[in-house]
């Protein structure tokens, strides 16, 4: 009786956990290099993701060819020239939120989180450490972060041309809506 | 002597309207314009990237497909309207992302069996295709 008690419970529990996972699909990426000649931007409007509440593992990745800019040339020599996306057709990241037990998910409320893990943009990982938020709002958990990549950490080789025009740091945005699993 | 610079300047700036216009008014590729590559179930798509995604992409990526399957949801952002098509099976699917005025929302509904052409840019939980169109001549 016991036994069948605790291997209850450890279903149970696994369940429990399961129904921890949260899910985005459509999650939004920009970056945005700014320099005095000019400023470029860049969206992404299906960034995947999924965010373990319990543990706060944290996985997140991009498709390169997503990326859209205003100007159509720009975006052609980002992906053949820059991020080689044929090669390297994902971004990714793989982490956790170290301070996932601040996070209340069954309470309204906006938490500072920070993360820790790596980031993988054109086949080089990185370790990497960036603030975020999460907010809770009823079934609906949301995420934002912003953080600062430069492009030379990636082995991403921007022609002495151009150099002037593409900021040695690009700032990332990540604004994430995630539903239950 | 004169019409010569004249000439030289007349191609002079034809060369820099013409090389302003291919650098910044340049079209974004779409796949309404262009001919699907291959033709092929949402369900087999799927399958292929599940088995083996690098040999997926090398076949798929960049490349318009049109990709037949029944509608399992529809999203809408600021900017775009995503269908995802679903044929049973596997809990992946086809994410196609179109821009908000290519497409009249109301033909796509839930449940009905679509033919979408789309430029494919890789797999995340879904196969992703972008810039899509709907195929209506597919269908009849």
């Amino acid at each position: 009786m016991k036994k069948i008690f605790v291997l209850l419970l450890s279903v149970l529990s696994v369940y429990a956990a399961n129904a921890q996972k949260y899910i985005s699909k459509n999650g939004h990426v920009s970056f945005y290099s700014s320099t005095p000649i000019e400023n470029i931007e860049a969206n992404n409007n299906q960034a995947a993701s999924i965010l373990d509440a319990s543990t706060g593992e944290l996985v997140f990745n991009v498709l390169i060819k997503s990326f859209e800019f205003k100007n159509a040339l720009m975006q052609e020599h980002f992906n053949e020239n820059y991020m080689e996306s044929d090669k390297f057709p994902k971004a990714s990241f793989k982490g956790k939120i170290t301070n996932i037990s601040a996070v209340s998910f069954s309470k309204d409320g906006c938490y500072n989180v920070d993360v820790t893990g790596d980031l993988t943009i054109h086949g080089v990982t990185k370790p990497v450490t960036a603030k975020g938020s999460i907010s809770v709002k009823g079934e609906t958990v949301s995420a934002e972060s912003k953080f600062l990549v430069q492009p030379s950490d990636y082995n991403i080789q921007i022609p002495k041309l151009v150099e002037g025009k593409i900021a040695k740091q690009i700032e990332v945005r990540i604004d994430l809506t995630y539903s239950k699993m | 002597m004169k019409k010569w610079i004249l000439i030289l300047v007349f191609i002079f700036v034809a060369g820099a309207i013409a090389l302003y216009f291919y650098a910044f008014k340049k079209p974004q590729r779409t796949a309404a314009s262009e001919k699907a590559v291959y033709t092929i179930s949402a369900k087999d798509l799927t399958t292929e990237f599940e088995t083996d995604e690098n040999a997926a992409n090398t076949r798929y990526l960049n490349k318009v497909i049109k990709v037949y399957g029944i509608v399992a949801g529809v999203s809408e952002s600021e900017e775009e309207v995503s269908v995802t098509l679903k044929d049973g099976g596997s809990s992946a699917g086809v994410t196609c992302s179109f821009e908000k005025e290519s497409v009249d929302k109301s033909k796509l509904q839930p449940g009905q069996k679509l033919f979408i052409k789309g430029i494919c840019s890789g797999f995340l939980l879904d196969v992703v295709l972008n810039k899509c169109a709907l195929d209506i001549e597919a269908e009849k």
